[in-house]
């Protein structure tokens, strides 16, 4: 009994000490599981169970649990999603590259209708559709300096406007009398600073 | 598909090296990097069922090395400025803590799952999974002595929490 004690601590020690083998393991299960135990043994027992089962039991029903809260798509699948998300982007930029990067052509879908005709074939009626077009915008330039003109010509006259009000308005400020100044002005239709 | 022992011994622990490096270099320490490269190890082990989803195995490893590197630098943190605020608090757990431990006995991970995460694989590892010392440092590409010593205070841990219930 006593050789059996002094066997049971050694292995109780080297348990601890991470140092038993399976086997060794089973045997000191075994022998906590006969029930002979010194008393100084018995808070020890509770811990054995554990060791013995209850450690598996716990992790099993975790694992359990974390089975079921598992995210529904496996890691696998969110892969694909990049993967084809990757591809829609890339597919998108093909699409759109031909509008983001050429300049559109300013005479597509342009004709000419002659004798009756119509011409679509753009090579053939281009130099022609350049030589209209440097038309438009030369005769869109005179139009515009035209404008300009016109613009110069009414500051011209505002000027002179001016100045006319001007001198009308220094005239009246000769009157002495007041009545007679405003009077002036009615009929005048001017409004004078002073 | 599972992947089995050798399988695991040539495709992962090949990237050993590599992530031990990795860690040194967040962590500075020899004996840390061990422990986490151990833990990383017996996590990828403990998901080989999972590991044929994933494409890039060695950038999962290195994921979970990473983060397990900054975990741990957030306890070393925290245990910092646990010195450094010393607490008056009693030791003595007040009847509504030994309530709520009770209470927690009634989860499922009510004693392993308070153990530090290398400790936790270690005992799955053995007591669960029934390897030897032997063949969890093979798997790891540690020492048995390294293994032993997890091992070791892992029991150890477990002992402490049940005498103090």
């Amino acid at each position: 009994m006593k050789e059996d004690n002094k066997y049971m601590e050694e292995l109780l020690e080297r348990f601890f000490n991470g140092e038993t083998s399976n086997a060794e393991e089973q045997e000191l299960y075994a022998l906590f599981e006969s029930g002979e135990l010194p008393e100084h043994l018995l808070p020890y027992k509770p811990v054995f169970d554990y060791f013995k089962s209850g450690l598996a039991e716990e992790v099993e029903s975790s694992a359990k649990i974390s089975e079921a809260i598992k995210p529904l798509r496996p890691p696998g699948r969110r892969y694909l999603t990049v993967l084809l998300t990757a591809a829609a982007v890339i597919l998108m930029f093909f699409l759109l590259k031909p509008l983001l990067h050429t300049e559109p052509d300013p005479f597509e879908g342009s004709y000419i209708v002659r004798n009756g005709v119509r011409i679509d074939d753009l090579e053939q009626i281009r130099p022609e559709l350049e030589l209209k077009m440097q038309t438009a915008l030369l005769q869109q330039e005179k139009a515009n300096r035209l404008w300009k003109l016109t613009n110069e010509t009414e500051d011209a006259y505002t000027t002179v406007e001016q100045e006319i009000k001007a001198t009308y308005c220094d005239i009246i400020h000769r009157f002495p009398d007041e009545n007679i100044r405003e009077e002036i002005k009615d009929m005048l239709q001017i409004e004078c600073d002073y | 598909m599972e992947m089995d022992q050798k399988q695991f011994k040539q495709e992962v622990l090949p990237l050993r090296d590599e992530l031990l490096f990795y860690a040194q270099r967040m962590l500075g320490d020899r004996d840390e990097s061990e422990d986490i490269i151990q833990e990383v190890l017996l996590k990828l082990w403990n998901m080989r069922e999972e590991l044929s989803h994933y494409s890039n195995v060695a950038a999962l490893s290195m994921t979970i090395t990473k983060h397990l590197c900054v975990n741990r630098l957030k306890a070393l943190r925290r245990s910092d400025e646990d010195a450094e605020n010393v607490t008056l608090a009693s030791e003595a757990p007040t009847p509504y803590c030994r309530l709520e431990q009770k209470d927690s006995l009634e989860n499922v991970m009510k004693i392993i799952g308070r153990l530090p995460g290398l400790q936790q694989a270690v005992l799955r590892m053995k007591h669960v999974e029934g390897y030897e010392v032997e063949e969890i440092a093979e798997l790891t590409g540690s020492t048995p002595d390294a293994v032993r010593m997890n091992l070791s205070r892992a029991r150890r841990r477990v002992k402490e929490i049940f005498f103090k219930m």
